[in-house]
C-alpha cells in the first residue's frame, strides 16, 4: 500500500517539476481537490462539509478566472484559501474556540522531499509486518476498511459478524498499530486507557 | 462520547452536527486531541488517503452549476447548485448540536 503510495507521490513530483504549461483550473482541480479535501478535513472532522467547502473554493476560482490564475491555481495559494474557508466555517458554526484556535495551527504539510520518499519506502516494511502481526479478524477488518474502503456495514456482510464487532475489532487495530508503530509517529504516544 | 467515536472523525464519517459536538468533546481535554493525532498518523502511514473521495463526482456536480458540460449529464450525482452548497455551508448549527455542545462544555 505504501509502494504505491510512493510510486504516486514521485509522480506527482515530476509531474509538477517537469510540467512546463501555467496552471490552469482543470489541472489545479484534478491535482489538489484530494489533498485539499484532505488538508479541510482535519479541520472540519466531516467529509461532506470538507466536500462541499473545497468545492465551493474551486467554482469561486472558476468564476474569477483570468490574469490571476498563474499565482491563484497554485499550491500554497489553494492551501491558505482552504484553510481560511475552513477556519470561517469553524466559527460561523461556533466551534467552540478552543477547537478553532487548534485549527488555526495547523500547518499545510509540506511537498515530499526525496528524502520524505526514501523515508516512506523504509516505512513500508514495517507497517506491512504490523498489519501482518495483528491478530487475524483486526487484520482482516482494518484491510477491508484501509485497503479496499469497504463501509463497516460491507466489512460486517463480507464476514458475517456484526456491526458492532467490525467497529470494536477496527478499534483495536487501530490501537495495536498505534503501539506499534510508536516509534515513527511525529510525537510521543499516550496510552489510550489514560485518556478520559 | 467515546474514544472509539474518533475513528469516525478521522475518517470523515461525522454530520457536521456530529462533527462540531467531538470537537468540542476533543478540546475538553488536551489527551484526547493527542490520541486524535496518534490516530491520524496510524491512517497516514497505513493508507494513500485517509478515505476513498469520489473525484469525478465532485467535478461532475460543479460543472452543471456554472453550465458547462452540462450534456455530460449528472452521471447519477445529485447536482447541487452554488447557492445551495452555501446555504449548507453557512446554515446555522441544528438545535441538537447546540444542546450537546451545551451540555459537553457544563460538565
Amino acid at each position: 500500500m505504501l509502494d504505491s503510495r510512493m510510486h504516486s507521490r514521485l509522480a506527482t513530483s515530476e509531474r509538477r517539476a517537469t510540467s512546463p504549461t501555467p496552471p490552469t483550473w482543470e489541472s489545479a482541480f484534478r491535482s489538489y481537490y484530494i489533498e485539499l479535501c484532505e488538508y479541510v478535513l482535519r479541520f472540519v472532522g466531516s467529509a461532506e462539509a470538507a466536500q462541499d467547502l473545497v468545492q465551493d473554493l474551486f467554482l469561486r476560482l472558476w468564476d474569477s478566472r483570468g490574469p490571476r490564475d498563474a499565482t491563484r491555481l497554485t499550491r500554497p495559494y489553494l492551501y491558505v484559501a482552504a484553510r481560511n474557508r475552513a477556519l470561517k466555517y469553524l466559527r460561523h458554526r461556533r466551534v467552540v474556540a478552543a477547537w478553532v484556535a487548534r485549527a488555526a495551527r495547523e500547518e499545510p504539510p509540506g511537498s515530499d522531499t526525496p528524502e520524505d520518499l526514501c523515508l516512506c519506502g523504509e516505512l513500508d516494511d514495517v507497517v506491512q509486518r504490523a498489519i501482518a502481526d495483528l491478530p487475524a479478524r483486526c487484520r482482516a477488518v482494518f484491510v477491508l476498511r484501509r485497503r479496499e474502503q469497504l463501509s463497516y456495514r460491507e466489512i460486517a456482510t463480507r464476514l458475517g459478524v456484526s456491526l458492532g464487532t467490525v467497529k470494536s475489532q477496527m478499534w483495536r487495530a487501530t490501537l495495536r498499530l498505534r503501539e506499534e508503530l510508536a516509534p515513527y509517529v511525529s510525537h510521543p504516544v499516550i496510552s489510550a486507557d489514560r485518556v478520559g | 462520547m467515546e474514544q472509539s467515536d474518533l475513528l469516525g472523525f478521522v475518517e470523515g464519517d461525522c454530520s457536521p452536527d456530529e462533527a462540531a459536538a467531538m470537537q468540542a468533546w476533543i478540546a475538553a481535554d488536551p489527551r484526547r486531541g493527542a490520541l486524535l493525532e496518534d490516530l491520524r498518523e496510524v491512517w497516514r502511514l497505513t493508507g494513500r488517503h485517509t478515505r476513498s473521495w469520489v473525484v469525478a463526482g465532485a467535478r461532475i456536480r460543479l460543472l452543471p452549476s456554472r453550465g458547462r458540460h452540462a450534456a455530460q449529464g449528472s452521471a447519477g450525482f445529485p447536482a447541487r447548485s452554488g447557492a445551495e452548497r452555501r446555504r449548507r455551508l453557512m446554515a446555522p448549527p441544528g438545535l441538537s448540536h447546540v444542546l450537546h455542545v451545551a451540555m459537553i462544555r457544563h460538565r
